[in-house]
Protein backbone atom coordinates (compact mmCIF):
# COMPACT_ATOMS: atom_id res chain seq x y z
CA UNK A 1 0.00 0.00 0.00
CA UNK A 2 2.75 2.28 0.81
CA UNK A 3 4.56 1.87 -2.56
CA UNK A 4 1.73 1.98 -4.18
CA UNK A 5 0.71 5.73 -2.50
CA UNK A 6 4.44 6.73 -2.99
CA UNK A 7 3.47 5.99 -7.01
CA UNK A 8 0.80 7.54 -7.31
CA UNK A 9 1.96 10.63 -5.56
CA UNK A 10 4.88 11.15 -7.98
CA UNK A 11 2.59 10.43 -10.79
CA UNK A 12 0.29 13.00 -10.23
CA UNK A 13 2.44 15.53 -8.06
CA UNK A 14 2.64 17.96 -10.62
CA UNK A 15 -0.95 19.17 -11.10
CA UNK A 16 0.39 22.25 -13.58
CA UNK A 17 1.97 19.63 -15.69
CA UNK A 18 -1.10 17.25 -16.15
CA UNK A 19 -3.25 20.62 -16.22
CA UNK A 20 -1.11 21.92 -19.25
CA UNK A 21 -1.62 18.71 -20.89
CA UNK A 22 -5.71 18.41 -20.47
CA UNK A 23 -4.86 15.00 -18.62
CA UNK A 24 -7.96 13.95 -17.06
CA UNK A 25 -7.02 10.86 -15.14
CA UNK A 26 -9.31 7.98 -15.00
CA UNK A 27 -11.16 6.71 -11.91
CA UNK A 28 -12.11 3.48 -13.38
CA UNK A 29 -8.71 2.39 -14.79
CA UNK A 30 -7.43 3.33 -11.07
CA UNK A 31 -9.69 0.98 -9.58
CA UNK A 32 -8.97 -1.82 -12.09
CA UNK A 33 -5.19 -1.53 -11.06
CA UNK A 34 -6.46 -1.68 -6.89
CA UNK A 35 -8.51 -4.53 -7.94
CA UNK A 36 -5.77 -6.05 -10.16
CA UNK A 37 -3.20 -5.66 -7.40
CA UNK A 38 -5.46 -7.33 -4.79
CA UNK A 39 -6.90 -10.24 -6.78
CA UNK A 40 -3.02 -11.76 -7.55
CA UNK A 41 -0.40 -13.06 -5.61
CA UNK A 42 2.40 -11.17 -7.15
CA UNK A 43 5.85 -11.86 -7.31
CA UNK A 44 7.19 -8.11 -7.27
CA UNK A 45 5.13 -4.93 -7.21
CA UNK A 46 5.08 -3.55 -10.31
CA UNK A 47 6.32 -0.11 -11.83
CA UNK A 48 3.83 2.13 -12.82
CA UNK A 49 2.54 5.17 -14.93
CA UNK A 50 -0.23 6.83 -16.75
CA UNK A 51 -1.16 6.91 -20.24
CA UNK A 52 -1.68 9.92 -22.57
CA UNK A 53 -5.44 9.05 -21.95
CA UNK A 54 -5.36 9.16 -18.38
CA UNK A 55 -5.34 5.50 -17.90
CA UNK A 56 -3.01 3.34 -15.33
CA UNK A 57 -0.49 1.36 -16.40
CA UNK A 58 1.73 -1.54 -14.43
CA UNK A 59 4.91 -3.33 -15.52
CA UNK A 60 7.43 -5.51 -14.93
CA UNK A 61 10.87 -5.94 -16.55
CA UNK A 62 12.23 -9.08 -15.37
CA UNK A 63 15.57 -8.04 -17.04
CA UNK A 64 16.65 -4.69 -19.16
CA UNK A 65 15.09 -5.70 -21.95
CA UNK A 66 11.96 -7.69 -21.08
CA UNK A 67 9.10 -5.92 -20.26
CA UNK A 68 5.37 -6.33 -19.60
CA UNK A 69 2.70 -3.78 -19.56
CA UNK A 70 -1.06 -4.13 -18.41
CA UNK A 71 -3.00 -1.07 -19.02
CA UNK A 72 -6.38 -1.22 -16.94
CA UNK A 73 -10.25 0.18 -17.67
CA UNK A 74 -12.28 -0.69 -14.63
CA UNK A 75 -13.08 -4.45 -15.72
CA UNK A 76 -9.62 -5.42 -18.16
CA UNK A 77 -6.26 -4.84 -18.80
CA UNK A 78 -4.73 -4.62 -22.22
CA UNK A 79 -1.45 -6.18 -22.02
CA UNK A 80 1.78 -5.75 -24.55
CA UNK A 81 4.70 -7.62 -23.70
CA UNK A 82 8.36 -8.39 -25.32
CA UNK A 83 11.35 -10.74 -24.13
CA UNK A 84 14.38 -9.39 -26.45
CA UNK A 85 17.07 -11.75 -24.43
CA UNK A 86 14.20 -14.80 -25.23
CA UNK A 87 16.28 -17.52 -28.02
CA UNK A 88 13.74 -16.02 -30.28
CA UNK A 89 12.43 -12.93 -29.20
CA UNK A 90 9.29 -12.44 -28.26
CA UNK A 91 6.57 -9.68 -28.91
CA UNK A 92 2.55 -9.97 -28.29
CA UNK A 93 -0.51 -8.48 -26.90
CA UNK A 94 -3.93 -9.32 -25.62
CA UNK A 95 -6.69 -8.38 -22.84
CA UNK A 96 -7.23 -9.87 -19.18
CA UNK A 97 -9.74 -9.67 -16.85
CA UNK A 98 -8.94 -7.65 -13.81
CA UNK A 99 -9.17 -11.40 -11.93
CA UNK A 100 -7.97 -13.83 -14.41
CA UNK A 101 -4.87 -13.88 -16.66
CA UNK A 102 -6.04 -16.16 -18.67
CA UNK A 103 -4.90 -15.84 -22.41
CA UNK A 104 -1.59 -14.27 -21.54
CA UNK A 105 1.02 -17.12 -22.73
CA UNK A 106 2.95 -18.43 -20.23
CA UNK A 107 6.60 -16.22 -20.36
CA UNK A 108 4.56 -13.09 -19.81
CA UNK A 109 2.58 -14.37 -16.94
CA UNK A 110 5.18 -16.20 -15.19
CA UNK A 111 6.94 -12.64 -14.60
CA UNK A 112 3.41 -11.82 -12.66
CA UNK A 113 2.53 -15.02 -11.13
CA UNK A 114 3.25 -18.08 -10.17
CA UNK B 1 25.65 21.06 -41.40
CA UNK B 2 28.98 19.83 -44.12
CA UNK B 3 27.32 17.74 -46.79
CA UNK B 4 24.73 16.46 -44.88
CA UNK B 5 21.48 16.58 -46.02
CA UNK B 6 18.09 17.03 -44.42
CA UNK B 7 16.29 13.47 -44.88
CA UNK B 8 19.68 11.60 -44.75
CA UNK B 9 19.64 8.39 -42.79
CA UNK B 10 21.23 8.51 -39.81
CA UNK B 11 23.77 5.55 -39.22
CA UNK B 12 22.82 2.01 -37.59
CA UNK B 13 25.81 2.90 -34.28
CA UNK B 14 24.20 6.60 -33.80
CA UNK B 15 22.47 7.21 -31.03
CA UNK B 16 19.43 9.78 -31.08
CA UNK B 17 17.79 11.14 -27.80
CA UNK B 18 13.94 11.62 -26.91
CA UNK B 19 12.74 14.29 -24.62
CA UNK B 20 10.66 12.06 -22.42
CA UNK B 21 7.75 13.69 -21.18
CA UNK B 22 4.79 14.62 -19.52
CA UNK B 23 6.97 13.07 -15.90
CA UNK B 24 3.46 11.02 -15.43
CA UNK B 25 4.37 9.08 -18.77
CA UNK B 26 7.57 7.88 -16.88
CA UNK B 27 7.60 4.13 -14.82
CA UNK B 28 8.11 4.94 -11.57
CA UNK B 29 9.37 2.09 -9.20
CA UNK B 30 8.17 1.59 -5.27
CA UNK B 31 9.99 4.15 -4.38
CA UNK B 32 8.35 6.63 -6.89
CA UNK B 33 11.62 7.15 -8.51
CA UNK B 34 11.23 7.49 -12.41
CA UNK B 35 13.46 3.99 -13.67
CA UNK B 36 12.29 3.86 -17.21
CA UNK B 37 9.72 5.11 -19.89
CA UNK B 38 6.39 3.64 -21.18
CA UNK B 39 5.62 3.37 -24.22
CA UNK B 40 3.20 6.41 -24.45
CA UNK B 41 6.74 8.77 -24.30
CA UNK B 42 7.10 7.77 -28.27
CA UNK B 43 4.54 10.64 -29.11
CA UNK B 44 3.73 10.37 -33.32
CA UNK B 45 3.22 13.36 -35.06
CA UNK B 46 2.25 14.04 -38.39
CA UNK B 47 6.35 13.92 -39.71
CA UNK B 48 7.60 11.05 -37.12
CA UNK B 49 8.56 10.69 -33.53
CA UNK B 50 10.52 13.90 -32.82
CA UNK B 51 14.58 13.26 -31.92
CA UNK B 52 18.19 14.55 -31.73
CA UNK B 53 20.49 12.72 -33.25
CA UNK B 54 23.75 12.72 -31.24
CA UNK B 55 26.19 12.41 -33.40
CA UNK B 56 25.80 15.20 -35.87
CA UNK B 57 28.21 16.85 -33.88
CA UNK B 58 31.97 15.93 -33.70
CA UNK B 59 33.02 15.49 -30.16
CA UNK B 60 32.92 13.03 -27.38
CA UNK B 61 29.87 11.22 -26.20
CA UNK B 62 29.19 13.81 -22.96
CA UNK B 63 29.73 16.12 -25.13
CA UNK B 64 27.32 15.45 -27.30
CA UNK B 65 25.02 14.35 -24.79
CA UNK B 66 24.82 17.65 -23.46
CA UNK B 67 24.81 19.68 -26.57
CA UNK B 68 21.39 17.68 -27.14
CA UNK B 69 19.88 18.33 -24.06
CA UNK B 70 20.32 22.04 -24.66
CA UNK B 71 19.36 21.69 -28.24
CA UNK B 72 15.89 19.51 -26.66
CA UNK B 73 15.16 23.07 -24.95
CA UNK B 74 14.57 24.70 -27.24
CA UNK B 75 11.05 25.83 -28.24
CA UNK B 76 9.71 23.80 -25.39
CA UNK B 77 9.62 23.13 -21.49
CA UNK B 78 11.79 21.07 -19.99
CA UNK B 79 11.15 20.51 -16.38
CA UNK B 80 13.42 18.56 -13.62
CA UNK B 81 11.44 15.68 -13.67
CA UNK B 82 11.47 14.88 -17.50
CA UNK B 83 14.20 12.63 -18.50
CA UNK B 84 16.18 12.32 -21.99
CA UNK B 85 15.95 8.96 -23.24
CA UNK B 86 18.83 7.76 -25.44
CA UNK B 87 18.45 5.14 -28.27
CA UNK B 88 20.92 3.29 -30.09
CA UNK B 89 19.23 3.91 -34.25
CA UNK B 90 20.08 0.16 -34.37
CA UNK B 91 17.37 -0.62 -32.25
CA UNK B 92 14.84 1.64 -34.05
CA UNK B 93 15.43 -0.12 -37.29
CA UNK B 94 15.18 -3.61 -35.55
CA UNK B 95 11.63 -3.02 -34.02
CA UNK B 96 10.65 -1.73 -37.15
CA UNK B 97 11.69 -4.80 -39.08
CA UNK B 98 10.30 -6.79 -36.62
CA UNK B 99 6.94 -5.54 -37.26
CA UNK B 100 7.21 -5.81 -40.33
CA UNK B 101 7.60 -1.17 -40.95
CA UNK B 102 9.97 0.30 -43.15
CA UNK B 103 11.09 2.43 -40.39
CA UNK B 104 13.80 4.83 -40.97
CA UNK B 105 15.52 7.52 -38.72
CA UNK B 106 16.68 10.42 -40.58
CA UNK B 107 18.62 13.66 -40.10
CA UNK B 108 15.68 16.69 -40.01
CA UNK B 109 17.71 19.83 -39.04
CA UNK B 110 15.19 22.76 -38.24
CA UNK B 111 15.65 26.33 -38.65
CA UNK B 112 12.42 27.87 -36.37
CA UNK B 113 13.72 26.97 -33.74
CA UNK B 114 17.28 26.37 -34.91
CA UNK B 115 18.22 22.41 -34.07
CA UNK B 116 21.04 21.37 -36.25
CA UNK B 117 20.82 17.84 -34.81
CA UNK B 118 16.92 17.42 -35.29
CA UNK B 119 15.68 13.70 -36.23
CA UNK B 120 12.27 11.91 -37.48
CA UNK B 121 11.85 8.19 -36.84
CA UNK B 122 9.47 7.74 -39.46
CA UNK B 123 6.66 5.48 -40.94
CA UNK B 124 5.39 4.07 -37.16
CA UNK B 125 1.71 4.79 -36.03
CA UNK B 126 0.32 5.45 -32.93
CA UNK B 127 -1.33 1.58 -32.85
CA UNK B 128 2.07 0.24 -33.28
CA UNK B 129 1.86 -0.95 -29.55
CA UNK B 130 4.69 -4.33 -29.54
CA UNK B 131 6.86 -1.49 -31.71
CA UNK B 132 7.03 1.14 -28.36
CA UNK B 133 7.35 -1.48 -25.92
CA UNK B 134 10.24 -2.82 -27.51
CA UNK B 135 11.69 0.63 -27.82
CA UNK B 136 10.91 1.45 -24.32
CA UNK B 137 13.35 -1.58 -23.29
CA UNK B 138 16.25 -0.59 -25.58
CA UNK B 139 15.82 3.10 -24.15
CA UNK B 140 18.12 4.39 -21.59
CA UNK B 141 16.80 7.09 -19.24
CA UNK B 142 19.13 9.93 -18.29
CA UNK B 143 18.41 13.38 -16.58
CA UNK B 144 18.78 16.43 -18.07
CA UNK B 145 21.96 18.55 -17.31
CA UNK B 146 22.01 21.14 -15.18
CA UNK B 147 22.79 23.73 -17.33
CA UNK B 148 19.65 22.88 -20.07
CA UNK B 149 17.12 23.29 -16.92
CA UNK B 150 18.33 26.05 -16.07
CA UNK B 151 18.11 27.52 -19.57
CA UNK B 152 14.89 26.37 -19.47
CA UNK B 153 13.88 27.86 -16.70
CA UNK B 154 15.19 30.56 -17.95
CA UNK B 155 13.44 30.70 -20.78
CA UNK B 156 10.10 30.05 -19.12
CA UNK B 157 10.80 32.96 -16.86
CA UNK B 158 11.07 34.87 -20.40
CA UNK B 159 7.69 33.92 -21.67
CA UNK B 160 5.60 34.89 -18.63
CA UNK B 161 7.05 38.50 -18.46
CA UNK B 162 6.52 39.05 -22.18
Amino acid sequence: VLALERQLNSLLSDEDELVENGMTISTASLDGLVDFLAAHRLHTHPRLSLTRNGRFAASWSPYSRAKLTLIFTREAADWVGVDLDATTPVRDKGVVLIDSLNGMPPPFRSWIVD
Amino acid sequence: LDCRLKGDPIPPHDHVALHCQPAYLLDVDETGEAIGVSSDVFRVDDDGISTNWLEFQDADFETQFATACLLLTMGRTVRARHRVGIIVVANVLAAGAAANKAVSVIHDPLEIPPNPGHALITELAVDDQKVFQELAVVTELRVFTQEALRRSKAAESERRRT
